[in-house]
C-alpha cells in the first residue's frame, strides 16, 4: 500500500488470484454442456467452513448467531461441521433452523461435513430433519 | 443486433449497491440515448419498486425462462429507452425446482436465443447468492460489472466471486469481461481508500473510473419509485451514476 496505512491483516483477493488454474474443473470436451453446475445445496467447494462448538445452548447461541450471521452475509457456499457437537438445547437447534431457512431465502448453499449423533437426535425429536437437511450429511 | 451488451451487475456480497446500481446506470444509459433493458435475476423483486412499480408484476422473469412466455408479454416500458423485466412471484421458487441443474443453469442462454427485443444493453440484477439464477447469468452474460463498497466483507464478496466466476469459466462458450467500480464510497474513510487501492493493485484497468459516493439520496430513491435522475437531478448520485454509464460506454479506468 502507498501512503495509506493498512487497516485490514487479511486481502482475501490475493489468496484467490494466487491460486493455480489447474484447480478449475476442465470438462472432458469443452462443448459438452456442464455437468455439475453447482445448485444450491450442493457441489461446495468455493465457500466458508465452519465447526459447530460441543455446546450448542443459550449461552452459546448470541456469539454463535453473529459468526452465522457474517457467513451469510458474506455469501458463497457454506459448510459446517457438527460432528463435535454434545449437547444441543431448543435456543441451538432454533437457531441451526433459522439459519437453514435464512440461507434458502438467501439462496446460500449450505452442506454438512458432519453431524453428531446428538443433533441427529435432537433434530429428529423436533421434526426438523428435513428443514435441516440432515440427510444430505456426509 | 451484434454490438448488444449482456451485462451482470453481480457480488456475493449483499448490501453492495447492486439494485440501486442496475436501476441507476439503466437509466443513465437510456437517458444517454441507449435502448436498455433491465432484468430482475433477485427473487427480492426490488427493482420493480426502485423503477416505481410499487405492485410488482405477478409475471417476470421466472415465466421467460421457465415458461417460455413471449418477452413483450412481460416487459414493461417504465421510461424512454428503459425497459423491465421484473422478477416475478415464482421466482423465489426457481432454485428448487424440479430438473437437471446442467440444463436450468442454461435457461438465461436459451431464452436469450429464442426470444429477445433490440436493446443496446441489458442489465441483470442478480441475486447475493452461489445459486442457479446466478449460474445462469454467468454462463448468459458477455461482462460481468461488480460493485465493491469500501470494507473488507465486500472484497471477501468479491474473493468468492471470483472462485464462483472460475468454476464457470470451462463451461462458457466466450471470454467474459470483468468491471469494478466503487460503491458507496466514501473517501474520507481509509478503509475505503484501502479496498480501492487494493482493488486497483489486483485490477488494474479493471476499475471503472467513477466511484458512486455514499449519498442518502441514493438509498431514498425506492421509498420514492423514481431513479436519481428524476429524486436528485443535480445530487453527486446523478452525477455519480451519469459519469460511471460514460466509463462503461467509453471505458475509461481509474488510474
Amino acid at each position: 500500500m502507498s501512503d495509506v496505512e493498512t487497516i485490514m491483516n487479511h486481502d482475501p483477493l490475493a489468496e484467490v488470484l494466487a491460486q493455480s488454474d489447474d484447480s478449475a474443473a476442465v470438462p472432458d470436451d469443452p462443448a459438452d454442456p456442464p455437468r455439475d453446475v453447482p445448485t444450491a445445496t450442493s457441489d461446495i467447494d468455493t465457500g466458508a467452513a465452519f465447526a459447530l462448538p460441543e455446546q450448542m445452548s443459550i449461552q452459546e447461541v448470541g456469539e454463535l448467531h453473529a459468526v452465522l450471521r457474517d457467513m451469510l452475509d458474506a455469501g458463497g457456499g457454506i459448510q459446517l461441521d457438527a460432528s463435535g457437537v454434545e449437547s444441543v438445547d431448543g435456543a441451538g437447534i432454533q437457531l441451526l433452523a433459522a439459519f437453514f431457512k435464512e440461507a434458502v431465502v438467501h439462496q446460500i448453499s449450505v452442506e454438512w461435513a458432519g453431524v453428531s449423533a446428538t443433533l441427529v437426535e435432537a433434530a429428529d425429536v423436533l421434526g426438523l430433519r428435513e428443514l435441516l437437511c440432515i440427510d444430505r450429511a456426509a | 443486433m451484434s454490438d448488444r451488451k449482456l451485462i451482470g451487475v453481480l457480488n456475493q456480497k449483499g448490501g453492495v449497491g447492486k439494485t440501486t446500481s442496475t436501476t441507476n446506470l439503466g437509466h443513465a444509459l437510456a437517458r444517454s440515448g441507449h435502448r436498455v433493458l433491465v432484468v430482475d435475476l433477485d427473487p427480492q423483486s426490488h427493482l420493480a419498486p426502485s423503477l416505481g412499480l410499487f405492485k410488482a408484476p405477478r409475471r417476470g422473469t421466472c415465466e421467460w425462462l421457465l415458461d417460455e412466455a413471449p418477452l413483450d408479454e412481460l416487459i414493461v416500458h417504465t421510461r424512454e429507452n428503459l425497459s423491465l423485466l421484473a422478477a416475478g412471484r415464482r421466482l423465489r421458487e426457481f432454485e428448487e425446482m424440479p430438473g437437471s441443474p446442467s440444463e436450468r443453469a442454461r435457461l438465461l442462454q436459451e431464452a436469450l436465443r429464442r426470444d429477445m427485443e433490440d436493446f443496446d444493453y441489458i442489465l441483470f440484477d442478480c441475486p447475493p447468492s452461489s445459486g442457479l439464477l446466478v449460474a445462469n447469468a454467468i454462463l448468459a452474460v458477455d461482462e460481468i460489472l461488480v460493485p465493491v463498497t469500501g470494507d473488507y466483507l465486500s472484497l471477501n464478496g468479491l474473493a468468492h466471486l471470483l472462485m464462483t466466476l472460475k468454476r464457470f469459466e470451462p463451461y462458457r462458450d466466450r471470454p467474459m469481461e470483468q468491471w469494478f467500480f466503487l460503491s458507496r464510497f466514501v473517501a474520507r474513510r481509509r478503509l475505503s481508500k484501502e479496498v480501492a487501492e487494493r482493488l486497483l493493485n489486483h485490477f488494474p484497468e479493471r476499475v471503472l473510473s467513477t466511484p458512486i459516493r455514499e449519498a442518502a439520496a441514493l438509498a431514498e430513491c425506492p421509498a420514492a419509485g423514481r431513479t436519481i435522475f428524476e429524486y436528485r437531478r443535480n445530487s453527486n448520485g446523478a452525477d455519480d451514476f451519469s459519469s460511471l454509464a460514460q466509463d462503461l460506454v467509453e471505458r475509461r479506468m481509474m488510474a
